[in-house]
This record gives structure tokens, C-alpha cells and sequence, in this order.
């Protein structure tokens, strides 16, 4: 499994992951093990933050956390440790706690037993920005120290910064799979260019250039490749105004959802 | 570290408060049906006996023909009504919210994450569910006989522990259908209602089909058919095929709703 995230069929993935659901064809692996037969074997080495995180609600966050703990083949290590950094009260009712509360107590017990992987499904939803900061500077201590997340989240800027790949799946198959910076490369930039006269998608017809948009004398278009051929190519028409940026993750999943 | 019965613990733990009411009513319940037998006159009685020789209300006494024995009276009103309709109500909801009420609750993600089966987790959730038939079981044998010594009335102790064998397997049978049921609908409130409904449902079947004994035979459809706790206390006689039939079910229906639990996907929403 490696870092990285995933942008759609999201859930279904990560439940198929945890053996929740049963794929109707082809097969997923964890370690090298396929998720159905080894499902346990699996499920003893990672750590999971649901979506929609739902827990015990008549426990105490303490019982909760000992009683997990108890589920699991490793010793609850690093509990304390992300209690306090969390600021988690352990000893109220869970139905007594806000959504953000509950929400640090989803991420001590997916992280407590010091699991190899640990997968996450927006796992700051209901965190205020300061515990997201906060959560955010934990993961990058965790990925020096070697530990690998699986994280899918709607937040894009959340995963520029947490993800060093990006996967990214459309209609059941994995369309892209990459480092986040050489999908950026790969996906060029971003110019945003208006004309003085009028232009149609044909004006643009050479490799470098894919047209996404044109509104009025204006055309947002992606370029890949060399720069120089662009520049040379635009420089036949009569320009008002240009602005040129690198992509984000976000533009990246537009360009394949886009359509 | 050794994976301890956690689920189990915690099931119990859960349905502490209702198990502890339940005992505490049969308790009490027992003794006071006992405390009332001398006052309540031999006419009156008789006139109860009349009562249970009309075909409708045969069916509520079954092998018990009269109340004027204080086992008799056992029979109609704990044995019958408070067992087959109240405890075995209790049994329906108690399993019923085993996976379904996981899923309703959406818990079911973060219990199904941890390294273990899912034969595991419904296996120990039923064995609460057998822990708790036996703690009610008991309160109401200890209650039975303390009001019998109450009143200074005896009783055969050994067929009356029989009698409370033979609850098990029918209570065990209704708690695996209502497992069953949670593992195949997701909706709480579905499993209940089905599960009631099946349990009222099927009393009255078996109450209706003993009035023409033409129709006698679609009783046997029923789990109160396998159970008549008067033929065991009054009549001190044991059928043990039924016995059989309700154990057969009753672990029929537990691993079918493990092979059905492990094979379905689970979804929330």
C-alpha cells in the first residue's frame, strides 16, 4: 500500500479494503495480501478512521479506548501520548462529547497501537483548523518516521500537503497513479489568456495546448510539454492579458472529472 | 495479549439494566402469584378449570387441566404468559439489535475494523444472549420456590428444575431467529417489528390451531408447538423429540446467520 489518496469511489475502495464489502470482479491487496482471505491478518497491522465515524456512544471515551484496544492483536502504546497532544477527554460520556472530540478520539484509536498503515476516510471532518494543524503536523512526524497513510478526502489542499502519491480512480478503474509532484509536472500548467480579437478552439490546434475553456475573447488552456513552441504559437495573435500558473490537485481532478 | 470476550462483556454490560429489571419481576412475580393461591379459593379455581375445558382458552393451559394445584396455576401464569410472551419478547429484542442495531448505529465500521471474525463477534453476542436466559431462568426457579415454601405448599423440586431446562431450548430458538433477522435486515425497527410479529403471530396460530383438532397440525409450524412446560411440571413427562426439534432449530438458525453475516457486505448510510 503506499501513500497517497484517492479522489472517488473513495468509500467503496477503503470498505472493500477493510473487507466490508466484497468486490463483484478483480481483487485488492494490503502487504501483498489479498483483503478477503486475509482479511484479519490485515485488519491486526492497520489503523482505520471511518467517514462517517460513528462510536459507542454509551462509553466513555476511556472505555472505548481500552475496549478497542482489547480487539487488537498490539498493546495500545501510543495512547496517552495522542491523548495529550489531541487534548482528548477520556472520562465523559462519548454522547457528552462534540463532533470534534469525537472525532480525535477516532484518530487515538487508529493510530494508538502503533499500526504499520493506517488508512483514513476524511479524517479531519469536525476538527477546528487549529487540531487540523495540529493533525497534520502529526502525520508528517509519522511519515519520517516511516509509518504509511491512505487518506481520501474531499479537501484537495489537504492533500497537497499530507500525500506524497495520489491515486486517482474513475468509474472503477484507476486512471492515474503518481508522485503528486510529477502528476503536477505531467499535468503542466495552467494559462488563462484574453485576445484582442475573436478565437475559436482551432486557433490552438497543436500538441502543446488542450483548450478547457473559452468565454469570450478569453481561453484557459493547459499546456504540456515545451513552452516555448506555446509562446511562439500565441505570439500571432494579439494579447491583452496573461496569466500563468503551475496546477494543483485540484485542477488535476477536474481535468479528469471534467468532462 | 490475548484477545479477551470483549464483546461479550460489553453486550452484557449494555443490557445489564434490563436483565436486572426482568429478574427482579419474575422474582418478585413468582412469589406473589404464589402468596395469592390460598386466598384465592378452591371455587374460584374450579370455576377457572371450566374456563380451560372451552377449546379457546385450552390452548393457554395446554397439558394443565386444572389450577386447583398450585403447578397448574405456575403454568398458566408465569410459564405460559410470562415466558412464552414476555421473556421470549425480551429474547426477540435483546438479539435483534446484535448486527442490525450496529449497522442503524453505524458502530458496526469501527467494531469490524479490529482483527476480528465476524463468526467471533455474533457467536459472543448470542452467548450474552444464553447468559441472560439462564440469570432470568434462575431468578424465576428461585422465585417459584421460595413462594411455594411461602405458603407452606409443596412441590416436586426436580421436575420443576426440568421444567426450567426445557425453557432454554425454546427461548435459545427464538433468539437465533431474532439473530437472524438482525443479520438480514439493517433496520433495527424492522428486525423488531418482523420479530414480534412472528412471536405474537405464531402464539395465536398455535392458540387457534388446538380449538379444531382438525387443524391441530398447523401448529407444528409454530415453536410453541415444542413447548409445553405444564406436560413437564404437572405431568412430569418430558417429550423429547420437541426438545430436539427446538434445539435443531435453534442452532439451524445461529449458523445460518454466521454463514449470512460473514458472507454480506456491509453498507451504511
Amino acid at each position: 500500500m503506499h501513500r497517497g489518496q484517492l479522489l472517488s469511489c473513495k468509500t467503496t475502495t477503503i470498505r472493500l479494503f477493510l473487507d466490508l464489502i466484497r468486490p463483484t470482479r478483480g481483487r485488492a491487496e494490503i502487504f501483498g495480501l489479498e483483503t478477503q482471505k486475509n482479511s484479519l491478518k490485515i485488519k491486526s497491522r492497520i489503523g482505520y478512521i471511518p467517514g462517517d465515524l460513528s462510536l459507542y456512544d454509551a462509553m466513555s471515551g476511556k472505555r472505548f479506548l481500552q475496549f478497542v484496544s482489547s480487539l487488537r492483536t498490539k498493546e495500545p502504546v501510543m495512547a496517552d501520548a495522542l491523548c495529550e497532544r489531541f487534548q482528548v477527554t477520556v472520562d465523559r460520556k462519548i454522547k457528552e462529547y462534540s463532533k470534534g472530540m469525537k472525532q480525535k478520539i477516532g484518530i487515538v484509536q487508529a493510530f494508538m497501537h502503533d499500526p504499520e498503515l493506517v488508512i483514513m476516510d476524511e479524517p479531519t471532518l469536525g476538527l477546528d483548523p487549529l487540531m487540523q494543524r495540529e493533525f497534520y503536523t502529526f502525520l508528517k512526524e509519522e511519515q519520517e518516521k516511516g509509518r504509511t497513510f491512505f487518506i481520501s478526502s474531499h479537501i484537495l489542499s489537504e492533500v497537497e500537503k499530507v500525500c506524497d502519491r495520489v491515486g486517482i480512480i474513475r468509474e472503477g478503474n484507476i486512471v492515474a497513479i503518481e508522485d503528486v509532484e510529477t502528476l503536477k509536472k505531467k499535468s503542466g500548467r495552467l494559462m488563462e489568456v484574453t485576445f484582442s480579437n475573436d478565437v475559436t478552439e482551432e486557433d490552438f490546434n497543436i500538441p502543446q495546448i488542450s483548450v478547457v475553456s473559452i468565454e469570450n475573447r478569453t481561453v484557459q488552456f493547459r499546456v504540456t510539454g515545451n513552452m516555448d513552441d506555446v509562446i511562439k504559437h500565441l505570439s500571432h495573435f494579439e494579447i491583452k492579458d496573461l496569466v500563468s500558473k503551475g496546477v494543483s490537485v485540484e485542477d488535476i481532478f477536474m481535468h479528469y472529472y471534467g468532462d | 495479549m490475548v484477545i479477551e470476550m470483549k464483546i461479550f462483556v460489553k453486550t452484557l454490560r449494555e443490557k445489564s439494566r434490563g436483565i436486572l429489571i426482568l429478574m427482579v419481576l419474575f422474582l418478585g412475580f413468582a412469589i406473589y402469584t404464589a402468596a395469592m393461591f390460598p386466598a384465592m379459593g378452591e371455587d374460584m379455581l374450579k370455576n377457572l378449570d371450566r374456563v380451560l375445558d372451552f377449546p379457546a382458552f385450552k390452548a393457554f393451559g395446554k397439558s394443565v387441566s386444572t389450577l386447583t394445584a398450585i403447578e397448574g396455576l405456575f403454568v398458566v401464569e408465569i410459564y405460559q404468559w410470562m415466558i412464552e410472551l414476555l421473556l421470549a419478547g425480551y429474547v426477540v429484542l435483546f438479539a435483534a439489535s446484535f448486527v442490525s442495531g450496529e449497522i442503524e448505529k453505524k458502530t458496526i465500521d469501527v467494531l469490524l475494523a479490529n482483527p476480528i471474525s465476524r463468526t467471533r463477534i455474533l457467536l459472543e453476542k448470542y452467548l450474552a444472549l444464553v447468559v441472560m436466559i439462564v440469570m432470568v431462568n434462575v431468578a424465576l426457579f428461585i422465585g417459584v420456590v421460595a413462594g411455594i415454601a411461602y405458603i407452606g405448599e409443596e412441590t416436586d423440586v426436580t421436575w420443576l428444575a426440568y421444567t426450567h431446562i426445557v425453557l432454554m431450548p425454546f427461548l435459545l430458538a427464538v433468539g437465533s431467529y431474532s439473530t437472524f433477522l438482525s443479520v438480514l435486515f439493517d433496520d433495527f425497527r424492522k428486525v423488531m417489528s418482523v420479530g414480534l410479529g412472528i412471536l405474537f403471530g405464531t402464539f395465536f396460530l398455535d392458540s387457534i390451531s388446538l380449538m379444531a383438532e382438525k387443524y391441530a397440525f398447523v401448529s407444528k409450524v409454530t415453536l410453541f408447538h415444542y413447548f409445553d412446560p405444564g406436560e413437564t411440571l404437572v405431568l412430569h413427562k418430558i417429550e423429547w423429540n420437541h426438545v430436539v426439534v427446538l434445539c435443531v432449530v435453534a442452532v439451524a438458525l445461529l449458523l445460518a446467520a454466521v454463514q449470512w453475516f460473514n458472507k454480506r457486505d456491509i453498507n451504511i448510510t
